[in-house]
């Protein structure tokens, strides 16, 4: 029986098919006619795939979309006929309407065929919807007046109206949104008379859909229709969300006409219209509104006042900076904080040492606000005004000057911040000498050697010691000699390590003939900076150097800081071939006396994948103190080596 | 005879009591305070070996001998690292511990150290540390050394260590991985003597950078 009934099914589909159908089509809907959920999808993709493929030529389009219709109208499976409803949706045309607009009158598939419809739009597609609005019920009936509304249906307007009062509120509420979608005169007038009677629980949705009609008809350029809903809902009666909204609404479509009622809002409104007067006030261009902005700043309370500073500062107009210079004395942290963050925007030479000494005199947020700002102020002038400003200002403005030079990258500040990291504050000292860090050139080279050998204090050498390493870096020249020499005519030991230090760090190679002279002192302290700062070396180029100094009778605290310092290099990262690099531990391994270094070694070997180093880990599992770590090596390496 | 004797033994024993409290320092909580989460909840799919179990618990309060404080406030900060990628150094041992952006100092890839001079010899009753608590992150090869040689060649204490495969060449460590939260870890530093802090670390799950926000050092001057 069942059987009969599919091939009765599959000869109707077929027989319906035009020749001008793609091939294929009548296999597939007779496939799709038996289709239910859990079932394969293929007949799905199937029919996606050739209706897609019809696209191209109309008459296939015709084709397909007249049997997809016929199956509609046959007794094929509801899920077969939903996803015959998607596929119209993509392709259908007022052709498929008769067939969808009867699926309306069919709950179980009554969604997809509206679905349908209210993608294929125009006016059979409303008429349809509009004739099935009175006998359809439920969430069918929801959804044909969203879909009404989302066609912006004039048509439907009168039966819309009739639905607002309907106890059934989710109904009267898509009516009502359905309304606002329209938009029209008689959309407005359905919805203002509605709200006239309204029952409370009835406003919100109605307020909401005239606020929603008002944002439409301005769309439209119906501006007038547009004012006298804000109008109407700004009154007092109104909730303050509500008025808000309306005031909004009044300040972005009036533009200067709106003044009069933003000025009232901010002298009589809530704290809540207040805000929005102020948001509304920074959305209307010209002098007028910034008068009225300005001129209120006086009548605000404190926090009317912030909120007006902000939006001083956000609109970006030169006529706001006396007032925000005004707000920067106020009492009020708040209003200052706003004022500096608005000032970051119209502030511009003038603002830098006030703005400076805002920083040096506060703490926190508002202190956070000041350095912002004087590190963002825009302008020719103002990264000269930094700089002038350095050695005129107080002790603790100048710190805060010197950390907006380095903040703002101002290479010509070099010249002054030389000059104040000799002075005697030390945070000025310290913070010039950091600053020199960042805007130090190559060409300071000489003179941040100067600075390094005169520095006062352990702090400031090693400040010292980093802004020169900093400005080496950038050098494309070596300033090996420069170095050399300086190191020669030092007499201080510790300065003499600093620049020890940043040769090693540098990895300044023609500074080396000098490390070789120092290692051959007798002066175990120049010996030991020697041997840290050639650790330090970026290549492994002073490795020997350091396995010499390993190997030497003498201090063996020398000797261990060389080895560590020689595996250190060793370890580095580089071009050198594993089995190489396994050679070169080879030779610490055989003078390593001590577990640590023995590990460091270990370490060493697992990431130079060799059979050297495979061997060399072997070797350390019969010593007791590092038998773990070699076992660790030895069983990375294994892997490493199999993996290759 | 028998009562007087009874007598002098309780005398004896309340002398002893009392001597014996005299001795035993008072041990109080430390004064650590915490910064505020900066992330909810427990990370549930890191893909990081030997990662400690989450308690989802508050750490217990740590006692100390009355008197203990942050050795390490403000304290040097020297690095293996010859610059940093993000702060200053010394923001190591700066008090600012919120991590937020700008309150963190950002170090270079691959193993590096950072090593805290206290200036003195410390008794050091607990190490806490927070890498970076902005989101849930596991640093790897978390090793903390003390010693009274600033070259870390002889005395050196081992506290923690949780490179278990020997990375950093420091040896293999047995401590577990953990997630980095607003609670920082906690070492329990047993009263070791040292003036020297140094920790190391290899990169974090999420990157190879190594972060720190705040290291704190509490104990007491060793005279």
């Amino acid at each position: 029986m069942k059987n009969r009934f599919f091939l009765v099914l599959a000869g109707v589909v077929a027989g319906t098919v035009l020749a001008q159908s793609p091939a294929g089509l009548s296999e597939v809907l007779t496939q799709v006619a038996r289709y239910e959920y859990g079932h394969s999808r293929e007949p799905l993709s199937k029919l996606s795939d050739l209706v897609r493929a019809s696209l191209a030529s109309p008459s296939q389009v015709q084709a397909v979309e007249a049997a997809l219709d016929r199956l509609l109208d046959s007794d094929a499976t509801r899920d077969g006929k939903e996803a015959v409803c998607r596929e119209l949706s993509v392709m259908g045309s007022e052709r498929s309407v008769p067939v969808l607009a009867r699926l309306l009158g069919q709950p179980p598939i009554a969604e997809m065929a509206r679905y349908a419809l209210e993608r294929i739009g125009g006016p059979a597609a409303d008429a349809a919807l509009l004739d099935a609005l009175a006998s359809a019920a439920g969430n069918t009936r929801i959804g044909i007046v969203n879909t009404l509304g989302r066609h912006r249906a004039r048509t439907a307007v009168e039966k819309l109206k009739g639905m607002l009062g309907s106890p059934d509120a989710a109904l009267a509420a898509a009516a009502a949104d359905a309304l606002a979608s329209i938009a029209d005169a008689p959309a407005q007038t359905a919805l203002s008379a509605a709200l006239d009677k309204a029952l409370p629980q009835q406003r919100v949705f109605l307020t909401e859909a005239l606020l929603r009609c008002a944002e439409r008809l301005a769309e439209t350029n119906d501006r007038p229709g547009a004012l006298a809903i804000y109008r109407r809902l700004y009154q007092p009666g109104e909730s303050e969300m509500v008025r808000v909204a309306a005031l909004r609404g009044l300040g972005a479509i009036s533009g200067e006409s709106a003044l009069p009622v933003l000025t009232a809002a901010l002298k009589d409104g809530s704290p809540t219209l207040r805000a929005a007067a102020v948001r509304s006030l920074l959305a209307i261009p010209g002098a007028a509104a910034m008068k009225v902005m300005v001129d209120s700043m006086a009548e605000l309370p404190a926090d009317g006042q912030v909120q007006m500073i902000a939006a001083l500062g956000d609109r970006g107009d030169p006529a706001a900076r006396p007032v925000l210079d005004e707000a920067l004395k106020s009492q009020n942290v708040a209003l200052r904080i706003e004022a500096l963050t608005g000032l970051q925007r119209l502030g511009d030479a003038s603002s830098v040492l006030p703005v400076a000494q805002r920083a040096a005199d506060t703490t926190g947020e508002e202190q956070s606000a000041a350095r912002q700002c004087l590190y963002g102020l825009r302008g020719a002038d103002v990264d000269r005004a930094v700089v002038e400003s350095i050695p005129r200002a107080e002790p603790k403005v100048r710190v805060e000057l010197i950390r907006a030079a380095a903040e703002r990258n101002i290479t010509q500040a070099a010249d002054t911040l030389l000059a104040a990291a000799k002075e005697d504050d030390a945070a000025v000292r310290r913070e010039a000498i950091r600053a020199l860090r960042d805007v130090a050139g190559p060409e300071r080279v000489p003179a941040l050697i100067g600075l390094l050998l005169n520095v006062r204090g352990n702090a400031d050498l090693t400040e010292a010691q980093r802004a020169l390493f900093s400005a080496l870096k950038r050098s494309s020249q070596s300033h090996g000699p420069e170095l050399v020499t300086a190191y020669r005519s030092a007499n201080d030991p510790e300065k003499k390590s600093a620049l020890l230090s940043v040769m090693g760090q540098a990895g300044i190679n023609d500074t080396l003939p000098l490390f070789r002279d120092v290692l051959k002192q007798a002066d175990d302290e120049a010996r030991r900076a020697a041997i840290l700062a050639l650790s330090q070396w970026p290549t492994a180029e002073p490795a020997g150097d350091l396995l010499t100094v390993a190997g030497q009778p003498g201090s063996s605290a020398l000797q261990i800081l060389a080895l560590r310092g020689y595996i250190k290099l060793v370890s580095q990262p580089g071009d050198r071939a594993p089995s190489e690099t396994a050679k070169m531990l080879e030779r610490a391994l055989r003078i390593a006396r001590q577990p640590e270094e023995k590990r460091a070694i270990l370490a060493a070997l697992q990431k130079a994948p060799s059979e050297e180093s495979l061997r060399l880990a072997r070797e350390e599992l019969s010593d007791a103190s590092v038998a773990q770590e070699a076992k660790i090596a030895v069983a990375a390496l294994e892997q490493a080596l199999n993996r290759k | 005879m028998a009562s007087m004797k009874t007598t002098l033994s309780m005398i004896s024993l309340a002398l002893a009591a009392a001597a014996a409290c005299a001795q035993t320092p008072k041990l109080e909580p430390l004064p650590l305070s915490l910064p505020k989460p900066l992330f909810e909840g427990t990370p549930q799919n890191l893909k990081v070996p030997n990662l400690e179990k989450p308690t989802g618990k508050m750490r217990p309060a740590f006692l100390a001998p009355s008197g203990t404080l942050n050795v390490a406030r403000g304290k040097p900060v020297s690095s293996s690292a010859s610059e940093t990628s993000v702060g200053e150094f010394e923001m190591l041992t700066d008090g600012e511990k919120s991590g937020l952006d700008g309150t963190y100092v950002e170090l270079p890839p691959g193993i590096q150290s950072v090593t805290i001079d206290l200036k003195e010899r410390c008794t050091i009753y607990a190490i806490a540390l927070w890498h970076f608590h902005k989101q849930a992150r596991v640093y790897f090869d978390v090793i903390v050394q003390v010693t009274d040689d600033p070259d870390f060649l002889t005395n050196v204490r081992t506290l923690f260590n949780n490179d278990h495969d020997n990375t950093a060449g420091l040896g293999a460590g047995k401590d577990l991985n953990y997630v980095e939260t607003a609670e920082g870890r906690l070492i329990d530093a047993k009263g070791v003597i040292a003036r020297y802090v140094r920790l190391w670390s290899n990169g974090n799950n999420i990157n190879a950078l190594n972060h720190y926000v705040e290291v704190e050092v509490y104990g007491k001057p060793a005279h």
